[in-house]
């Protein structure tokens, strides 16, 4: 496995640490399903510690290495670019349309305010984001683990 | 994506210069191993100047090294 491959993984698993532990701040844990919130803290706690250590270790090894990064890596990253960049896009204009939406219906309904709130605005967007980053990491795993 | 169309002959050459292993090579061309497994294998098409660069190491042309299958 690759420096690049190894990054990857690692990424993914501080973004979900990241998602996971704003989404139980913000919202908390959905009370339809038993309450595991403590079991899956502790799990997103160690992925989040152990995924940073991975990082800076490699960060370190960078400098003995000539090479970490080649063409086929950044051939493999500007796919992952392409995707996130594709649903950070639609993403956004959804978002642009509910909050036009929002301001548009504001008065026949509390439903249509939800979006065009500031903070509503704030969380999706920052959920949109990591969510990008982590399908930026998905698909070069994909590539790096069943085509490249 | 299904391999690709350019087949090489890098593992044989490889084993004629002394049994260079992929790791020998990646580094003479800047590389990381990984690619070069992956060259070998068909799996990725490199680039031009990393195809001269590969031929270069073996000292032998371009065509010899990568050929093109229609």
């Amino acid at each position: 496995m690759s420096k690049q491959e190894i990054l990857s993984w690692t990424s993914i698993g501080f973004s979900l640490s990241v998602v996971f532990f704003y989404v139980l701040m913000v919202f908390g844990w959905p009370d339809i399903i038993p309450d595991y919130s403590d079991h899956f803290t502790k799990i997103f706690f160690n992925v989040f510690w152990i995924a940073l250590a991975i990082e800076l270790l490699i960060g370190i090894s960078e400098y003995k290495n000539k090479v970490i990064k080649d063409e086929r890596d950044e051939k493999i990253e500007a796919k992952g670019l392409k995707n996130a960049y594709g649903f950070l896009s639609f993403s956004i204009v959804v978002i642009l349309i509910q909050v036009f939406l929002s301001n548009l219906f504001s008065e026949q309904g509390s439903a249509y305010e939800l979006i065009g709130q500031p903070n509503m605005i704030f969380h999706a967007l920052f959920l949109v984001l990591f969510s990008s980053s982590i399908i930026k990491r998905t698909t070069m795993i994909y590539h790096y683990r069943k085509i490249y | 994506m299904d391999e690709t169309k350019i087949i090489n002959n890098i593992r044989k050459l490889r084993f004629n210069h002394g049994e260079m292993t992929q790791a020998e090579l990646a580094d003479k061309v800047g590389v990381t191993r990984q690619t070069i497994n992956a060259i070998e294998a068909a799996k990725y098409s490199p680039s031009l100047e990393l195809a001269f660069k590969i031929a270069k190491v073996f000292d032998k042309p371009l065509e010899e090294v990568f050929q093109y299958q229609s």
